[in-house]
């Protein structure tokens, strides 16, 4: 820090004689000057410190528009873009937003912008990076479990019941890198592994449909990853872990297995590395490699990925990110189990006593080989104050290959699945006033997906599903306690060469600050969901029987949402913060997998009207010494397919998660999340016709618990999952994790 | 609390039902269907009396066997890892066309109102009479 003062004085003295300058105040919101805040020129190391009173005085030979960047330790950051004129002198003062204890977290997903998540106008979670290493998130999934009001089944998330389990197609979560979908083009599930889980700054998850501003997929929700920012000296870090699968506890079910008694080896690790090379470039990348022997037969998998971003400002009014990613993956999928007495075995459909090869691969699991590569780059060009617009462009590709049962080679191509998901985005920013804030935007994405599983309507195997979108979202700070926020979204989709589809999705949502730091929200939108191509066009009898179903239209739905938010002190006993939200969530062409009778297969089919109604209370706690904190979450949702009466099938009435964090002694800490989730109320049997056991489904009841310490540039943590050794069924007929245990090294320089 | 709520371990392997096996002779009469209309031919044994075809997805509730000799006089047929329980339809199937629901029966095993039991480690024996002339209806009256 030292250091980077000394430069910054050398810099400010070599000014010319006749520079421009900037002057003003800091100060809170509540008029009290802000001492030691910095002033710095984005994209520069140009900059100063207020003094005693909040003044500052900032001297430049640059001229042009410069985004200057305000901030103090316990305020949010505040930037302002001013046009430098030679020779003159522009006087600018700045509030700072100060950041509450527990709430002090920023989102951007609600409406495109930063802002802090004590007044958004709806519910959205967040895991910090933090709560990633201290769980030592390989994937993504791991770390959600924990989130309240989200379920994971298999490998598709349900945000507080949109979503049941529906074979792997299909996705009512809308998963973001950055602020850009990132759906796959085969549609097989959320890509949670193409994500870079060592560069992750955060991670929001939105609860209820952001389709107004994100289109289809985001009618249940949105997870938004954000990756971080460039940290203020070179960082490298190793991460390396290593553990094993505990055997599970029944008999039974390890004598199916001739590897059922051995503690099954897992491992991996990731470098990285951070820097700013210059004041307008830095970059950082990383790359990660981990190979898990699985805990069932045919479950193993090596993945290797590796991501770049580079960050070029060119001149501080310009800004240029690229987020590169690659990945690639061998994997055996285990898809369902032989039955409840064989649960380590995957499942082989039969037509009678057949002769069958012993060697060969059931049909209850898929080897393949995946690759994926991911392309992200930003720009973004500040007009003036109040003016910027940003050009994303996003490229998604996929190629799927199935592994030959005997010699383990790939096969072709043709025999899998090759897709590219490809567009980009214009978003215009502009703030007329100081209580108003306008963000209009359009898109361009297209799918492109040959897969031997998927028969179009056209009889051809490439697919294509084009989009187009239009967006306006508009702020309006009607007081200082009464914030409106307004939305609309139009989407068009080609769904085959005779056939396209539209939606409009309007959104309307308020905050008041009825007591300083409480909120009250209210917030209504529509959502909608186009069927995803595997829901539409699957046809094949290799596993399942599956039929397309060119009729499938695409579902929709309308949401209400009354929530409170708040933080509060305890005096000696700390802080506390609490969100406690009700919601009604109504679909009509809801879509959901059923066995046709007159199809003779399963199909995707739309249900007519279905609604979810539910609450969600979240509490936070820390100690005054900040030394321990604790979080916890219930969600209740009660649901209904209108035709039937029936609830809708997979989804818990109850879903409850707690977490607790605490400095134990000196530099060791220790946490614990557990995790519950009420069997669901109804589970639907057509997928025990084929698969023994399938109907079976038990609470999950999971316990974790991790121990860490910290000594200079190493940090050493051992974590133990499902230490209970409970076992449940991660989704029909796939056993949920037993109990591992993990061995953590970090060392960052 | 959170002791008490895992206590139970959740999940745990169901009772082991067993497995038995059935064994059983058939008489062909009548005259042979075509040979493009023998794709495939079995037994199968139900564990329902089935309504519609759609019954035979019901894959977890059936025994079937491997495939029978066609164009002869009689034969054997053997399931020697049956489910336990009770059977209450049974019989040969005939696949006419190449598409998993164009089966239809063509003789059943009518003793004991088509009904038997298969138990734990034993092996149950039945006899059947296909007439190609008069084959049941389905499905059943």
């Amino acid at each position: 820090m030292v250091r980077v003062s000394t430069y910054l004085l050398a810099i400010l003295m070599t000014v010319p004689l006749h520079a421009q300058s900037v002057t003003g105040r800091v100060r809170a919101e509540d008029g009290v000057p802000i001492s030691g805040a910095h002033v710095i020129i984005e994209g520069t190391s140009i900059g100063v410190a207020s003094n005693l009173e909040g003044r500052y005085v900032l001297e430049t030979d640059i001229t042009g528009p410069v985004v200057l960047t305000f901030s103090a330790v316990g305020f949010f950051r505040e930037q302002r873009v001013i046009r430098l004129i030679a020779g003159t002198e522009v006087e600018l003062d700045v509030e700072l937003r100060e950041k509450v204890i527990l709430a002090d977290e920023v989102v951007v997903t609600a409406s495109r912008r930063e802002q802090p998540l004590l007044s958004v106008p709806v519910s959205i979670s967040v895991l910090s990076a933090d709560d990633l290493t201290r769980r030592n998130t390989i994937v993504l999934d791991d770390a959600l479990r924990t989130v309240s009001g989200v379920q994971i089944l298999g490998n598709q998330i349900n945000i507080r019941g949109s979503s049941g389990f529906a074979y792997n197609t299909g996705s009512r979560v809308l998963l973001m890198l950055d602020g850009m979908p990132l759906l796959t083009p085969d549609s097989d599930g959320i890509p949670l592994e193409a994500l870079p889980t060592s560069e992750i700054e955060r991670v929001e998850v939105l609860k209820g449909p952001g389709s107004a501003l994100y289109g289809s997929g985001a009618l249940g929700g949105v997870i938004n990853v954000i990756t971080r920012d460039l940290p203020d000296v070179p960082t490298t870090t190793v991460r390396s872990f290593a553990g094993a699968w505990d055997p599970v506890r029944h008999k039974v079910w390890r004598d199916g297995w001739k590897h059922g008694d051995e503690y099954r080896p897992f491992w991996g690790v990731a470098l990285s590395h951070a820097e700013r090379r210059s004041p307008t470039f830095g970059w950082w990348t990383s790359a990660t490699f981990r190979r898990d022997a699985g805990f069932t037969a045919l479950s193993g998998r090596d993945v290797f990925h590796a991501f770049a971003k580079t960050i070029w400002r060119p001149k501080p009014s310009y800004k240029l990110d690229v987020l590169i990613g690659l990945m690639a993956r061998q994997r055996d999928n285990f898809i369902f189990w032989k039955s409840a007495r064989d649960v380590l075995n995957p499942g082989r459909v039969t037509f009678g006593e057949e002769e069958v090869d012993p060697d060969s691969t059931p049909n209850g699991a898929l080897d393949d080989f995946v690759r994926q590569i991911t392309l992200l780059p930003v720009f973004t060009h500040f007009l003036g104050p109040t003016l910027f617009y940003e050009i994303k462009l996003r490229a998604f590709g996929t190629l799927v290959q199935p592994l030959d049962d005997e010699t383990g080679d790939r096969k072709k191509l043709s025999e899998g699945t090759v897709g590219a998901r490809y567009g980009g985005e214009f978003q215009g920013n502009w703030i007329p006033s100081p209580n108003r804030r306008v963000v209009i935007g359009f898109s361009r994405d297209a799918i492109t997906t040959r897969s031997s599983f998927f028969v179009t309507g056209d009889g051809d195997e490439l697919g294509g599903q084009p989009e187009i979108a239009a967006f306006a979202h508009i702020e309006e700070k009607l007081s200082k306690t009464l914030h409106l926020v307004g939305g609309l979204r139009y989407d068009h989709y080609r769904i085959d060469s005779s056939e396209s589809e539209s939606s409009l999705s309007p959104k309307v949502s308020m905050a008041y600050e009825w007591f300083p730091n409480n909120i009250i929200r209210v917030a209504w939108g529509y959502g909608f969901r186009v069927p995803s191509f595997a829901e539409r066009f699957t046809d094949n009898r290799d596993y399942l029987p599956i039929v397309r179903n060119l009729e499938l239209k695409p579902e929709r739905s309308q949401s209400v949402e009354l929530g409170v938010r708040g933080v509060g002190e305890l005096g000696r006993l700390g802080s506390i913060s609490w969100d406690l939200a009700a919601f009604r969530n109504t679909y009509q062409n809801f879509i959901e997998p059923r066995l046709v009778i007159a199809e003779r297969a399963f199909q995707f089919i739309n249900l007519g009207e279905a609604r979810v109604i539910g609450s969600e209370t979240q509490l936070k706690w820390q100690s005054s010494s900040g030394k321990i904190a604790a979080s916890a979450g219930y969600t209740f949702l009660s649901t209904e397919e209108k035709s039937s009466g029936d609830e809708l099938p997979f989804r818990p009435r109850h879903h409850f998660v707690a977490t607790l964090e605490a400095a134990v002694f000196g530099p060791i800490r220790a946490g614990a999340d557990f995790r519950y989730t009420s069997e669901p109320e109804r589970v639907e049997t057509d997928f025990a016709r084929f698969v023994t056991d399938a109907e079976i489904m038990v609470d999950t009841r999971v316990l974790d618990l991790r121990l860490s310490t910290e000594h200079g540039p190493l940090k050493l943590a051992v974590l133990i999952n499902n230490v209970l050794e409970y076992h449940y069924v991660d989704r029909p007929a796939l056993l949920g994790q037993p109990r591992k245990f993990t061995v953590q090294v970090t060392w960052t320089r | 609390m959170v002791l008490i709520a895992a206590c139970d371990h959740g999940l745990q392997p169901p009772a082991d039902a067993g497995i038995g096996s059935i064994r059983g002779s058939i008489t062909y009469l009548g005259e042979w269907p075509p040979e493009t209309e023998l794709n495939d031919l079995r037994f199968v044994a139900m564990r329902f009396v089935p309504t519609d075809t759609a019954d035979f997805f019901r894959l977890n509730e059936m025994e079937i066997s491997a495939p029978l000799a066609t164009n002869v006089e009689s034969g054997v047929f053997a399931i020697n890892s049956a489910q336990v329980g009770t059977y209450f339809y049974s019989g040969i199937a005939q696949q006419f066309e190449d598409n998993l629901f164009s089966w239809r029966p063509v003789g059943l095993y009518t003793a004991n109102s088509g009904i038997f039991s298969v138990s734990r480690g034993e092996t149950v024996s039945i006899s059947i009479v296909v007439d190609f002339q008069d084959i049941p209806i389905f499905p059943p009256q």
